[in-house]
């Protein structure tokens, strides 16, 4: 067979020439093989979803086969012919070009699959909320059941704020305290720090929603003056601020100890008293780099005071199960869900624009 | 007034089993530059942390004009003003400005007011090449830079005494001779210095005595001359080849 030599070079050797043996082009049939399987696959749960939403037949042909094969048949198809063209160029010892082309297949068959994935998925969740006769959808996400809801949940929800936010700013304070108390030097300071340890362990140790149910129901019965007085949600943001402050205690000690030592010599040679190096070297440099997970176990304590429940404290959550439990549906339940992540996102892009913006400034953006 | 300001008087420094500085003697004059030569690991470092109080030691003691500055009951925080040290890795405060990291320590030890800190810092970036970075943040500037302000920042305190560890261990070779005329200028002014150094031609230029340290212990001690020029141990000898070979002499 006479091949072609491609323009302005000389045709290179065969492959079966001993003396040259060039790599040969990633093999893409398995990618090939998984991409077309699962856009089978996703091209059949589309039109069985169709099925449940729609009657006309001609309208499920175009929207549950024609729309689906067409999206995610054309990266397959493309995956398919750069593969065939691979195998031409190779053919025409144009390995480069065969290399490239395999490559590229390789990347086509992954958007095919990730596509696919992604359309199987939605596809397998919709047809959980629409199959029987839409059971999921009406016990979960009534929009009428939702709305009569939502202004009472919004409501109590403040409550939530009330007990998070008191909540955070006492086991931010205890907690720096704690983890400052568990790193003093020296001998006199080991009763403290002993005592710093086993708060930690023990506090963080106890499940939340016990230690709420002991410190809420307890205190009032033990008629000790002064602490038997406060409220329900005062002994709420109590019990919470113990476990909570135990979790930054933590992680204010692993952000002081992330900061170089190399820091705390140079302020402690120039003369800084202990206090001043760690109010002004140590602290600042770790509040940016502790932020991040700060806001994780912030999160983490919003959610924690829906636990108020057990209780009798009226919150967002406790409200939306009075409804539910009228209503015998849980639209309002998945409401508080939906309340508690909107109030989440903000706060996280809060956290990312400080980081970045702090980012900027220090390389001199 | 004695004229030795720093006494080392059998300094010994362990960790655990492992003796970094072994009965050291040594002592510095008052406007004397003592610069210790040694391999790594010779102990070079340690000996001049010991000076502030950053270390600290197993026997022996050291004393600053005459008065006991090791061991227990000292005030380290009054001992740290009247000595100042520059590191390797410059130390910089990367929260702070060049300015603000010059003013923090005169205006928390009470020594300035705010304005007058922030005029002496200024005066004092200006003497080191620095006046137009008041402003940056230490990793905008170059090494060279960010080791003048931290040489500024030691400064300002007006210490007695300043001890320099290898401070141009970390930059760039063409960044070395800004912060080593620095030095000089420092010491022609007259102020007592202590340094560990691997540029030995600066050594040999500004001390007044160089120590050659070998496991911990001071194996030679002498004018510059003697030391580079009649090395009397064979440790000697056999570091000066190495850093001769080095190109480094």
């Amino acid at each position: 067979m006479k091949v072609q030599a491609p323009e302005g070079r000389e045709a290179p050797p065969a492959p079966s020439d001993i003396s040259f043996a060039p790599a040969r082009p990633l093999p893409t049939t398995a990618y090939l093989t998984a991409a077309a399987i699962l856009a089978l696959l996703a091209a059949t749960l589309c039109y069985q979803l169709t099925a449940l939403l729609v009657t006309g037949s001609a309208t499920r042909l175009l929207l549950g086969a024609v729309l689906p094969i067409a999206a995610l048949g054309w990266p397959l198809s493309l995956a398919y012919r750069r593969t065939r063209q691979s195998q031409q160029d190779w053919a025409a010892r144009r390995y480069v070009e065969a290399r490239t082309a395999a490559a590229n297949s390789r990347n086509a068959a992954i958007t095919s699959l990730g596509l696919s994935g992604c359309v199987a998925i939605v596809a397998v969740l919709a047809l959980m909320v629409f199959t029987n006769d839409g059971a999921v959808q009406k016990t979960f996400f009534n929009g009428e059941y939702m709305t009569r809801s939502f202004f009472d949940i919004l409501r109590a929800l403040w409550i939530n704020v009330q007990i998070a936010l008191g909540a955070q700013v006492l086991a931010m304070v205890f907690g720096l305290v704690l983890a400052i108390g568990r790193q003093l030097p020296g001998r006199g300071f080991r009763p403290v720090r002993a005592l710093s340890i086993a708060y930690i362990d023990v506090f963080r140790g106890i499940p939340s929603v016990v230690l709420i149910y002991l410190v809420c129901y307890g205190l009032p019965l033990t008629e000790v003056p002064f602490l038997s007085g406060g409220s329900l949600i005062v002994y709420a943001i109590v019990a919470l601020a113990m476990t909570y402050s135990a979790y930054n205690a933590e992680l204010y000690r692993a952000g002081i100890e992330s900061i170089n030592p190399g820091q705390s010599s140079a302020a402690l040679s120039m003369g800084l008293t202990q206090t001043d190096v760690m109010r002004f070297v140590i602290l600042p440099q770790m509040a940016r780099n502790i932020a991040a997970p700060m806001l994780s176990t912030f999160i983490g304590l919003q959610k924690d005071t829906a636990l108020v429940i057990v209780v009798g404290i009226i919150d967002a959550f406790s409200q939306a199960k009075i409804y539910s439990a009228n209503d015998f549906n849980l639209s309002a339940v998945t409401a508080v869900c939906i309340v508690f992540v909107l109030i989440t996102i903000p706060q996280t892009r809060f956290v990312d624009y400080l980081l970045a913006r702090n980012g900027a400034r220090k390389t001199g953006v | 007034m004695s004229r030795v300001f720093i006494e080392f008087d059998t300094v010994t420094k362990r960790y655990g089993d492992l003796t970094v500085l072994d009965k050291v003697d040594l002592t510095v004059d008052r406007h004397e530059v003592v610069t210790l030569i040694g391999a790594s690991g010779s102990g070079k470092s340690t000996l001049l942390r010991c000076v502030n109080g950053l270390e600290n030691i197993q026997g022996g003691q050291i004393l600053l004009n005459g008065d006991v500055v090791s061991g227990e009951g000292v005030d380290l925080v009054a001992l740290r003003r009247r000595v100042g040290i520059v590191f390797q890795s410059y130390n910089l405060f990367p929260h702070m400005t060049v300015l603000r990291n010059c003013t923090l320590t005169p205006v928390r030890a009470g020594v300035a007011t705010r304005a007058e800190a922030e005029s002496n810092a200024r005066a004092m970036l200006e003497r080191v090449g620095l006046k137009d970075k008041a402003d940056a943040y230490p990793d905008q500037l170059s090494g060279g830079q960010q080791q003048r302000v931290a040489i500024a920042r030691a400064m300002l305190m007006r210490p007695q005494a300043l001890l320099l560890d290898e401070i141009t261990s970390a930059l760039d070779p063409e960044l070395v001779i800004e912060v080593l005329n620095l030095v000089r200028e420092l010491a022609s002014d007259g102020i007592t210095m202590m340094m560990t150094t691997h540029e030995m031609p600066f050594a040999r230029e500004i001390s007044s005595k160089v120590c050659f340290l070998h496991q911990g212990t001071i194996l030679e001690q002498g004018p510059p001359e003697q030391i580079f020029d009649s090395p009397s141990t064979p440790e000697l000898r056999s570091f000066l080849r190495k850093i001769h070979e080095a190109g480094r002499d």
